[in-house]
């Protein structure tokens, strides 16, 4: 399932990197961290169940759902 | 041998000029015998005198200003005057017209054909009733680019040379044909198939721009095209690049968005879907393209309860359900869209919205022949046009890019004001509508008030 996952800019590559492997999450090449404010936001491939396992880890400030959209014709 | 009518004028003055003109107006006899005389001296030159005039004096010689008539702003009669010449209708070979004008005591003037302005005009507004309706499938005819640049009011603009020039209108779509609309810029995810302005001409995109031309055929155009599907992801990435150039030069000066949501999920399995959260980034990050001076429009929706689209599902379809996500947020200017006729079209989202109430907050013309259609970039017949709240939005991007070609420092929030104070109430709505909003586009009405 597709998120976007929120977390603080204070993480460096390697944190972040580690961080998503620990949530079994895949990026795609093509689709980099998006600054957001303070935040960063990346579109992730994950679990189904990642808002739950994120809730307590203080490294992830949200998840939410990336969903498809339809063009309105 | 050809012949051609001319005004000739006789050269001679008249006493009791009215007195006589208006004899001629009263008897069609009279009217000939004073033809008769003016032209007596012409018999060689085979004039045929046209009784559908009578002959008409004139008191003024060419480049002199006229005189004597000032008396006639009071309210009591005024004396008769002498004319010093007279016109006459007629006609001639046209080989001897030089002959005429050689003649003293004669001038010739060309009797030219004369064109009513915009009739099409007049009967495309009569057409456009102030009682509303809906238009469902079968839908009505669509409307050529003339009638709708008409019903918008973009002539005195236009006249006034203001057509979109230096605006640039970021399209987030599918993907814009470049060849036949003016991509100048725009962005693609790095590995993504499409490049900015790469996208067949029959794409959605390519719609969208020929849209926003229908207004501002001046203005420029960025593609934004998504990665496959639109997504959540894809949105934010775009919005993020209309950010990027904007903090380099200032641009896009506005984005048009004709995607969202066809139902709405579950709010106890996604309480954090766009849907429900206005926190959501996608919503974040939206707004902070609208904070940075660029105004985005976004589609209300297909999922109006008279005929909703087929992609709707039941959950998001009708008053109250059918518009969410980023096209209910406050920041952002929500269109629905209308016939040529002012009827809402029935699949045209309603209100309220869901995170701001009072969506959509204008309406907008859709079923257009403007890239679909007969003679038009992606051809088709008559049952083949620009559609959807898709179509209309990127219409008000248009309006709103020539209203900034006029006045290029309004801010979002100044051109949706604009644009809702300006816009044509329709049915017995006085202020903001669920199926209309605040009222139809009109662009010479939100550049009086500017």
């Amino acid at each position: 399932m597709r998120w976007l996952i929120t977390v603080s800019s204070s993480l460096d590559d390697s944190q972040l990197q580690d961080l998503l492997a620990e949530l079994s999450c895949e990026t795609s090449e093509d689709a980099g961290p998006i600054p957001l404010e303070q935040d960063v936001v990346i579109e992730v491939e994950g679990p189904p169940d990642l808002p739950e396992m994120t809730q307590r880890d203080a490294r992830v400030i949200a998840v939410h759902p990336s969903s498809d959209m339809d063009l309105y014709d | 041998m050809a012949r051609v009518s001319v005004l000739l004028e006789v050269v001679g003055e008249v006493d009791s000029a009215f007195e006589m003109h208006t004899s001629a107006m009263d008897s069609e006899s009279e009217s000939q015998r004073q033809a008769d005389q003016l032209v007596q001296n012409l018999s060689g030159y085979g004039l045929d005198y046209d009784d559908d005039m009578t002959p008409i004096p004139l008191f003024t010689e060419p480049g002199a200003r006229p005189m004597g008539l000032s008396t006639f702003a009071e309210t009591t009669e005024s004396a008769d005057q002498s004319s010093l010449s007279t016109l006459v209708e007629c006609s001639l070979d046209a080989e001897r017209v030089e002959d005429l004008e050689r003649v003293g005591n004669y001038r010739v003037w060309p009797n030219s054909q004369l064109t009513l302005f915009q009739d099409t005009y007049y009967e495309t507004i009569d057409e456009a009733r102030a009682d509303g309706g809906t238009d469902c499938r079968p839908f009505r005819d669509a409307a050529t680019l003339t009638e709708i640049r008409h019903l918008l009011g973009v002539d005195s603009a236009w006249q006034n040379g203001h057509r979109g020039q230096n605006i640039v209108v970021g399209i987030i779509d599918e993907g814009v044909n470049g060849e036949e609309y003016p991509v100048v810029g725009g962005f693609a995810r790095p590995n993504a198939g499409r490049r900015p302005g790469t996208a067949p001409i029959t794409s959605h995109g390519s719609m969208c721009a020929a849209d926003v031309l229908i207004a501002a055929p001046w203005a420029r155009i960025y593609d934004y095209p998504f990665l496959g599907v639109p997504r959540s992801g894809g949105a934010i990435q775009m919005f993020q690049a209309v950010l990027d150039q904007r903090r380099l030069d200032g641009t896009p000066h506005l984005t048009s968005n004709s995607y969202g949501f066809v139902g709405v999920p579950d709010r106890q399995r996604f309480p954090n879907h766009e849907v429900h959260d206005i926190d959501h980034p996608v919503h974040r990050k939206v707004r902070e393209v609208v904070t940075s001076g660029a105004s985005c429009f976004f589609a209300a929706g297909n999922c109006g309860e008279d005929c909703p689209s087929g992609a709707c599902h039941f959950s998001g379809i009708g008053p109250g359900n059918s518009i969410h996500a980023s096209n209910s947020l406050n920041e952002v200017v929500t269109v629905a869209a209308v016939n040529k006729f002012h009827e809402r079209i029935g699949y045209s989202s309603q209100g309220p919205g869901r995170f701001e109430l009072e969506k959509p907050d204008v309406a907008a013309y859709s079923h257009i022949f403007a890239n679909f259609g007969p003679g038009r970039p992606a051809a088709g017949d008559e049952t083949s046009f620009d559609n959807g709240t898709s179509a209309a939005t990127p219409v008000v991007a248009g309006v709103a890019a020539l209203i900034l070609s006029a006045y290029p420092d309004l801010s979002p929030t100044e051109i949706k004001q604009v644009l809702i104070a300006s816009a044509v109430k329709v049915n017995s709505s006085t202020g903001w509508n669920a199926e209309y909003g605040h009222g139809i586009v009109n662009v010479a009405a939100a550049l009086a008030m500017l």
